[in-house]
């Protein structure tokens, strides 16, 4: 008689995020955890070599070390796990960026102007539709709140960190060649000052001066993500 | 998806559990006065300084040492109708040695009025040794507690044994006497809530002991200010120990991942550059999998609460399950 495999149940001790401590500390009742999800941050699966025995194609995948949890929530879990039921998948959906970069200028971009994005569910493969349980119905975009917000939305919460999330609705009634949804937004800078510039940037650079950042849109049904990189130019009078 | 609902019935259980920490403080740590600190009596303090102060804090160093830090408060007192009060000298801390008995009568016993019954007797002087909250933690462990005494020439013991199952609860908490060598008669007592140590003068030491300079303990007693009674003390503990214990209120969530869920990824390496996934293109193995390092604990509106990692990445495929146990303890 030989024993149970027991490696499928695991006991963690799990930490509390910085936004979980401030809800905590809020005592009013918006500390509630009610879901989960799994993430796989660290493994990079081009270690999976396919010209190996079966035994030992993911070796080097299982052999990756594990970070220590991060108590920032916006880096504690950046990739999810996503459930299809389908397991023999070979393409996976993407998250398409339109445009795949955005520059903003200080001046004409912050009160009016900005520029418009379009988030899209597509699939690689041609006359291949997306899997119903992965089409997103809502996104979260985060962004730093300090330099960009979206126009005529607020942000759902701010971190202590300043990354400001808002949940978005698909926009209704389009419909992707894959039968996947779309997030139209658009962004704008905040007011900034000539400091921003100098702490972010340097105060010896030459003007006008660039800060980078990042938007993540993040299906919340799909999990997909799409980054799209931001350059914000600062309005410098010669 | 990427989410899955936690079953509140089924997928999320509250334990409680408690760490236990072995003190031993031996006498080379109190018994002199450099690791003391001696306190003004607030009352008193322009009549003179040497009235002393309504207790003694002993530190592991130097009490001015940034370093340092406070393990116990000691103290003495009588109660009202004890034989000693009487305004012998003026020095003799009357009215402190009062306050102090009654103040911890009326925590422990829930009556100012009220004294302490150590072997079956009212014991209406007693030293009260106090555990710093941060030695302590969130009580003393029953059955565990040992004090060495020295008397004149010999050394008694007294401890707590057996206490886990024979403790007391009152409204001060649980306590458990003190007995010579666990199992003789009561010299004093041990409250496990509130981190005291109480010991009966007459009981724990003869009176004729030595005690603090020249004088016997009885004469102490008679005419010393609280701070000369503490002095003693010190010098006649060998040795304090006991377990602390640290309360775990813990809540256990079950997250399981059935066999067809999560096993695909949004890692950006999950797929090659033509959006392939990389674990089944071109490969014999024609399910999906994936790996599993962080798990994640959402609120309704997605908001990232509590975060763990397991030490190891953990497959996940379709021809498997597995559950995660994550315990957030607070």
């Amino acid at each position: 008689m030989g024993f149970i495999d027991n490696s499928g149940e695991l006991f963690i001790d799990a930490v509390l995020t910085d936004e979980g401590r401030e809800r905590l500390a809020r005592n009013d009742g918006s500390f509630s955890v009610v879901r989960f999800r799994f993430g796989d941050d660290e493994i990079d699966y081009r270690f999976w070599n396919e010209l190996t025995g079966s035994d030992s194609k993911d070796r080097k995948i299982l052999d990756t070390p594990i970070y220590e949890a991060f108590t920032n929530e916006t880096v504690a879990l950046r990739y999810p796990l996503v459930t299809i039921r389908n397991s023999r998948l070979q393409f996976l959906p993407v998250m398409i960026a339109k445009p795949t970069a955005i520059t903003l200028k200080e001046q004409t971009d912050s009160v009016g102007g900005g520029v418009d994005v379009t988030v899209s569910q597509e699939i690689a493969r041609a006359q291949t539709i997306l899997p119903a349980e992965i089409i997103d119905v809502n996104y979260s975009v985060e962004m730093d709140n300090d330099l960009v917000f979206i126009a005529g939305e607020l942000p759902v919460s701010v971190t202590p960190f300043g990354t400001g999330r808002y949940v978005l609705p698909a926009a209704p009634g389009r419909q992707t060649s894959a039968g996947g949804t779309e997030c139209k937004f658009s962004v704008r800078v905040q007011t900034l000052t000539v400091e921003t510039f100098d702490v972010l940037v340097g105060a010896t650079v030459v003007k006008p001066r660039t800060i980078t950042t990042t938007i993540v849109v993040t299906g919340q049904q799909s999990g997909m993500v799409a980054r799209i990189p931001v350059s914000i130019v600062e309005f410098a009078v010669s | 998806m990427s989410f899955k609902a936690f079953d509140l019935a089924n997928d999320v259980a509250s334990l409680v559990s408690s760490i236990n920490e072995v003190v031993s403080i031996s006498s080379s740590i109190y018994s002199n006065d450099s690791n003391t600190k001696f306190f003004t009596n607030i009352a008193s303090a322009s009549a003179g300084s040497d009235l002393g102060g309504y207790w003694q804090t002993t530190f592991d160093a130097s009490p001015t040492s940034s370093l340092s830090t406070a393990l116990l408060d000691m103290t003495y007192g009588y109660a009202t109708g004890s034989a000693f009060n009487l305004l012998i000298t003026s020095t003799s801390s009357q009215n402190e040695k009062i306050k102090i008995y009654r103040q911890f009568a009326s925590v422990l016993l829930g009556d100012p009025d009220s004294t302490f019954t150590i072997n079956s007797t009212s014991q209406t002087e007693c030293f009260f040794i106090s555990i710093k909250r941060s030695l302590q933690k969130d009580e003393i462990k029953k059955g565990a507690t040992l004090l060495i005494l020295n008397q004149n020439s010999s050394q008694v013991s007294a401890s707590d044994e057996g206490a886990s199952v024979q403790f007391k609860q009152t409204v001060g908490g649980d306590y458990a006497p003190l007995k010579y060598n666990g199992t003789g008669s009561e010299i004093g007592q041990i409250w496990y809530n509130a981190g005291v140590i109480i010991l009966s003068d007459n009981l724990a030491y003869p009176a004729s002991v030595t005690w603090s300079g020249t004088k016997t303990l009885l004469e102490s007693q008679s005419s010393s200010s609280i701070n000369q009674n503490v002095d003693g003390l010190r010098r006649h503990i060998e040795k304090i120990n006991f377990h602390n214990q640290t309360n775990l209120y813990s809540t256990v969530f079950f997250c399981r991942a059935g066999n067809s869920e999560f096993n695909y990824s949004s890692n950006p390496s999950f797929v090659d550059s033509n959006k392939r996934i990389r674990v089944t293109s071109g490969s014999n193995i024609l399910t999906t999998r994936s790996y599993i390092t962080t798990v994640g604990l959402y609120d309704a509106n997605d908001n990232l609460l509590a975060c763990a990692k397991v030490n190891k990445p953990i497959t996940k495929s379709p021809d498997n399950e597995a559950i995660f146990r994550i315990r957030l303890d607070y």
